[in-house]
């Protein structure tokens, strides 16, 4: 009995052993000093060039800084860029905000924009990007002076300073003596924030950088936590563990609205909301009167007031909102008219109807399984019957690009940079994700991306946008809203469009 | 015994490489990850780019041949997101696993061994119906529905203890205590039925017939006897507890293998549930092992058996 008696202090030593180091305590201030976030996860890597997901920018974009950023408006921002201009026909020209260091001390010059680009224009073959893409067009980038850089396109291309608010800026040296992938636990920049300390699965913590160039911010410490489960975001937020939480479900909207001390904050999102319609396999869908049918027959109104609690708005009949440069104001959404919709589909000799799949993704969009079913029932009243099938995420995209989607899927892109390149280009006959060809639309679409004046190249979208309404190249739903859950404690944030979280000006009580 | 170590290991190492095959296999049939990867704007050169450096365009049979070998090299090979080293990120995670398991065996043992000799002390007596009444109810709510109850109560409402995450000891509690009711249930049952069973034989007759006291009858004869199966049943549970965590840990945010099997597979990061599971199979051998082991050297008929 005896060796049991070894067996079982050993084993109850090394469960002790195990619960401290897990619940090893954090030291620092707390309360009115940190303000504490909640999103869906923790980030897998804290450098920007590494992911393009965004709750990881949420968090790196506070350390490392871009040469410019985009206003919710759309319009672009200098940070560390103070102007831009193209020079020619192929180079876009940065003048570059002087006297700027980065944390570790290294001087944030041309060389350090330069060494940040090519970082993600020839990436190490053991560390992979998935923002390169954003500097596709680029062809070199040169150092003109110390704070004067040139990025050389291969084409013209006016989207260049747009794509940038992806790119951050990082430390050279730094980056060359830890290595591309520790980066990402590392790393250094020119921001408000530096990192204070990651425990892996814990916390996140931002220290405020007492150097920072501009407005220092009024919190001392950020603290990000991952809470997958919505509902215990949701308690943590009124356990008072949490002061802002991200992807606030909107069935506790209602619910959590009338409890003091808090807040639900709503904003129109980028996302746009749509069906995809596969136009490629042969069938009525490829009949534009059916898709205009398939646009009249469903009353995006009621979907929004009651499926989404009014937490989004009807699109003006293009996937283009006015958070987009090149949304087209004087376009009009389909109205709901199902007996139009009846008449076209019997002018398109379908006067019973036909059969058709209509797919979803569950629990990736807002009320998104209870969206397609409604949907279902309007399209079911016009005639058409309609086969609802449910796919997990993973599976659903993998479906997108080899083209296996059915009939009828739904979607929603929220594309960063704000531009209609990114948006309508996801219909472009090339883009791997298309399932529509329209000549006409093309061409306007690419000579738009070689346009470098910026009010041409406006007008250029507006064209392509009234040529995707007219084909009814997507059923056109709605703008999703995203939610957030904010403490009363918190003064002066304010969320934004395209879901980046900024401190600037925030305090905490 | 050496023999029988052995023989088991190479047995735990056939289970772990059908672990692995299995994971690879599903994974791969159900979608693939480029598209969660990359912003939707990403052309057919950037995707086909990406493939080739997560050597997602070879064959299948040719990844997995790689996947073998590396693993026989201990390999566990790179994240799709943050290209750390799988080992590190699921060795960062094993302590919180750990810590949660131990503890939750911890807690089972405290409550299912007075209350299982409680109820079996008078079976069918109002201890025993009352026990019972509980037990069952226990296990029949499952985790995610006990886990948000614990929530509400204890952290919003009497902000006694933290809602989620693992930053202090408090925060261990809550998880816990999900995740050990359920476990607790059976093993009261199990001590139960032991005890009642063991207390009818005639060893306990002839003990409290030489004057013993009730103590030395219970703990000494009865419950000794009764632990045997309890040991096996702790062993399967230790297992099992892995398992069950998965939906604990998600419900809390508390960062073990479990969430990361979760949040891996779901972001189809391949080589990283991969490892997660694989480093979860493994535990799991090794419990189980150790708790033959242990069988036989508490049961000598077993060990003249082998």
């Amino acid at each position: 009995m005896t060796r049991t008696t070894v067996k079982l202090l050993l084993a109850s030593m090394l469960i002790l052993g195990a619960v401290s180091h897990a619940t090893a305590g954090t030291g620092g201030p707390a309360g009115g000093k940190r303000l504490i976030i909640a999103q869906g996860a923790e980030p897998e890597t804290l450098d920007p060039h590494a992911t393009s997901i965004t709750l990881a920018h949420n968090v790196s974009f506070q350390i490392v800084e871009r040469l410019v950023t985009q206003t919710d408006m759309g319009d672009l921002e200098p940070v560390l860029a103070l102007r831009w201009e193209p020079v020619g026909e192929r180079t876009w020209r940065f003048h570059l905000r002087p006297n700027v260091k980065f944390t570790n001390g290294e001087p944030m010059n041309a060389e350090a924009v330069r060494f940040s680009l090519e970082r993600l224009l020839r990436p190490d073959p053991t560390w992979g990007s998935t923002v390169g893409h954003y500097l596709s067009a680029v062809e070199s980038v040169k150092a003109v002076d110390d704070l004067t850089v040139d990025v050389v396109t291969k084409k013209p291309f006016g989207l260049m300073p747009y794509n940038l608010i992806k790119v951050g800026i990082v430390p050279p040296k730094h980056v060359a003596a830890v290595g591309n992938v520790a980066f990402g636990r590392n790393p250094v920049g020119t921001g408000q924030f530096v990192l204070g300390e990651w425990r892996r699965g814990v916390h996140v913590l931002l220290r405020a950088n007492p150097q920072y160039w501009g407005p220092k911010p009024k919190i001392e410490e950020v603290e990000f936590r991952g809470i997958p489960d919505p509902l215990t975001r949701v308690s943590a937020l009124l356990a008072k563990d949490a002061d802002l939480i991200t992807q606030f479900p909107v069935q506790e909207a209602e619910r959590v609205k009338r409890l003091e001390g808090l807040r639900v904050v709503d904003i129109p999102s980028l996302r746009s909301m749509h069906l995809l319609i596969n136009t490629l396999a042969p069938g009525p869908l490829q009949d534009r009167r059916v898709r205009q049918a398939l646009n009249l027959a469903i009353d995006k109104n009621a979907l929004v007031q009651k499926i989404l609690g009014g937490y989004g708005r009807v699109l003006k009949g293009q996937m283009l909102t006015e958070l987009y440069f090149g949304f087209h104001a004087s376009l009009e959404a389909y109205p709901y008219d199902a007996e139009r919709a009846r008449r076209l589909l019997r002018e398109a000799g379908y006067p019973n109807g036909f059969s058709i799949e209509l797919a979803t993704p569950r629990g990736r969009y807002m009320n998104d399984l209870e969206i397609a079913q409604t949907i279902a029932a309007y399209l079911e009243a016009v005639g058409i019957r309609v086969n609802l099938q449910v796919y997990e995420l993973a599976a659903y995209l993998g479906m997108l690009a080899p083209k296996k989607l059915p009939g009828l899927s739904l979607w929603g892109w929220a594309v960063s940079p704000a531009d209609a390149d990114s948006q309508l280009g996801l219909n472009l006959s090339t883009h791997p994700y298309s399932y529509f060809r329209n000549a006409e639309f093309d061409d306007l679409m690419l000579k738009a991306r070689e346009t470098t004046n910026q009010a041409a190249r406006r007008s250029l979208y507006h064209r392509a946008a009234a040529i995707l309404r007219e084909e009814a190249s997507n059923v056109f739903l709605y703008q999703q809203y995203d939610l957030y859950g904010v403490s009363d404690r918190v003064k002066g944030w304010q969320p934004r469009a395209d879901e980046f979280l900024v401190f600037t000006g925030v305090s905490k009580e | 015994m050496t023999g029988y170590v052995v023989r088991r290991l190479l047995q735990g190492l056939g289970a772990l490489l059908g672990a692995a095959t299995l994971v690879f296999i599903v994974l791969r049939l159900s979608g693939d990850p480029t598209s969660l990867l990359l912003p939707p704007q990403a052309t057919a050169a950037d995707r086909e780019l990406l493939r080739q450096q997560l050597g997602l365009d070879h064959s299948l049979v040719w990844q997995y041949v790689i996947y073998v070998s590396n693993l026989a090299r201990g390999d566990l090979g790179q994240s799709f997101l943050s290209y750390y080293p799988v080992l590190d990120l699921t060795l960062e995670r094993l302590p919180y696993t750990l810590a949660l398991a131990g503890a939750t065996l911890v807690f089972v043992i405290a409550i299912a061994l007075p209350l299982g000799i409680a109820a079996a002390r008078q079976a069918s007596g109002w201890v025993d119906r009352l026990v019972m009444l509980v037990v069952i109810a226990a296990q029949a709510v499952p985790a995610f529905v006990t886990g948000t109850i614990l929530i509400i109560v204890f952290a919003v409402w009497l902000h006694w203890l933290p809602s989620s995450g693992a930053g202090s000891a408090p925060s261990l509690i809550l998880p816990v205590a999900t995740l050990g009711i359920y476990s607790a249930g059976r093993t009261v049952r199990l001590v139960r039925s032991g005890m009642v069973a063991s207390l009818r034989e005639e060893y306990i007759l002839a003990a409290r017939a030489r004057g013993l006291s009730e103590a030395a009858v219970v703990f000494r004869h009865a419950l000794r006897n009764a632990m045997i199966p309890a040991i096996t049943m702790l062993g399967l549970e230790a297992g099992g507890l892995l398992g069950r965590a998965v939906v604990v840990e998600v419900v809390f945010g508390w960062p073990g293998l479990g969430r990361l099997i979760v949040d891996s597979a779901l972001a189809r990061d391949y080589a990283v549930a991969q490892g997660a599971i694989l480093i979860l199979a493994a535990a799991y051998v090794v419990i189980n092992l150790v708790v033959d082991v242990l069988y036989r050297l508490v049961d000598p008929r077993l060990r003249a058996a082998s």
